[in-house]
């Protein structure tokens, strides 16, 4: 090997290193940007930006279609639709809102399209409830007034509350899920569903009473 | 304050999100009235029941392949759909001909129709002058039939005098004697 063929390599391999080193310091960017400047990257072309916006909320959209469905492969199947559609139309995404409530009203139409249409699995697939838990202040209040009147299963309060909740209409479900269940307020739940702050309240207040006697037995 | 307009309330003066007067007439109500009172702990076991649903999560792994997968569906929403022919084919079991070879094929089929009909219309030669006007003439007419017979010898044969001489409708021959006529001298009403 000629001197002149080492220099050659040498220089390939710094190359080489050199453009790997960019591309990490790239994902770090991104992992850290927030969320306008990935939008912007989005819209520019760069479409690994969306992979870190898709990673950020995933679970959060999931946790508020999961609720609402009590499926979890109907939850699954509307969130990966969500994101789809907000990538496919984010060239027309004009950033007066933030991402995430532009998208999160994607997914909460599209599943209460997904739930008018009646194209729900008709079983429940519900899923693990975590050992945090136990340490749930409000859980374990409760567990102290129900319990002594009658044994009652997690799994079984599981099952009942998730009956319960698929007997409201899909919009009075909806508003318990983000208020009572996610903590949203009443002003982002109006702007999610495009409705006004009284809807919400009235449909709030009427829900809340036909779940007070479908769950009579626990309160 | 009524006990309606209490109960719908009652949620943002638990969270402390009402104006003083306001908080202060709903907890006026509230010592006077039981049944809002018993309403109100209802209330608060039912948060503390929805809060066994905060607890419900697909697991640690759930979230795994969810990127994989998102590009997994996004590369088949986003992929080309296959033309009516091509889906046709698809339906039929058929090999799909790819549509632009179809396309010349097609081409290629009505440019060699077009050739032939061409040729075949150049190989017509239209008769001029008096002959148009005999050829445009019924062949139906005697005269025609004659015209048309080969001619075997110089003499003109019998059949064609026949045919020439032959008048040719019988309204004609009447027309040449007598006048049509639908009068009958012998019938008197």
């Amino acid at each position: 090997m000629t001197a002149f063929q080492k220099l050659a390599g040498k220089l390939k391999l710094q190359t080489g290193t050199l453009a790997e080193a960019r591309q990490a310091e790239h994902r770090i960017d991104l992992a850290e940007a927030d969320d306008e400047t990935l939008v912007a990257r989005v819209q520019d072309g760069d479409s690994s930006a969306y992979d870190h916006l898709v990673q950020r909320y995933k679970e959060r959209l999931y946790a508020t279609v999961y609720h609402m469905t009590s499926n979890h492969e109907d939850a699954n199947d509307l969130v990966q639709d969500a994101f789809i559609k907000a990538y496919k139309s984010i060239k027309s995404f004009k950033r007066e809102s933030s991402f995430y409530t532009w998208i999160y009203r994607i997914a909460v139409n599209r599943t209460l399209n997904h739930l008018k249409r009646g194209k729900t699995r008709k079983h429940f697939s519900l899923d693990d409830i975590d050992t945090h838990i136990q340490n749930d202040p409000d859980f374990v209040e409760l567990l102290s007034y129900v319990t002594p009147r009658r044994e009652v299963g997690l799994s079984e309060l599981q099952e009942k509350l998730n009956v319960a909740l698929q007997k409201l209409s899909e919009p009075h479900r909806a508003v318990v899920v983000m208020h009572d269940v996610q903590g949203l307020t009443h002003a982002d739940i109006a702007k999610a569903l495009g409705c006004s702050e009284g809807t919400v309240r009235s449909r709030l207040f009427y829900a809340r009473q036909q779940m007070q006697g479908l769950l009579a037995e626990y309160l | 304050m009524n006990c309606r307009k209490t109960k719908e309330l009652l949620h943002d003066f638990a969270d402390g999100r009402l104006a003083e007067p306001v908080a202060l007439d709903v907890q006026r109500h509230l010592t006077d009235c039981s049944d809002c009172r018993v309403f109100q702990q209802r209330e608060h076991r039912l948060q503390q029941l929805l809060a066994v649903k905060r607890h419900e999560t697909p697991g640690a792994a759930y979230f795994d392949n969810f990127l994989g997968e998102f590009h997994r569906r996004l590369a088949i929403e986003t992929a080309p759909r296959p033309s009516y022919w091509q889906q046709l084919c698809q339906r039929l079991h058929l090999e799909p001909i790819p549509t632009v070879s179809f396309g010349y094929a097609h081409a290629l089929g009505a440019a060699v129709a077009l050739v032939l009909l061409w040729r075949g219309l150049a190989s017509v030669e239209l008769p001029t002058g008096g002959e148009r006007q005999d050829f445009t003439a019924s062949h139906s007419t005697p005269r025609m039939i004659a015209s048309a017979l080969p001619a075997k010898s110089t003499e003109t044969p019998v059949l064609a005098q026949v045919a020439l001489n032959a008048p040719r409708y019988v309204l004609d021959r009447l027309a040449a004697t007598t006048p049509a006529s639908y009068e009958v001298a012998s019938l008197h009403f």
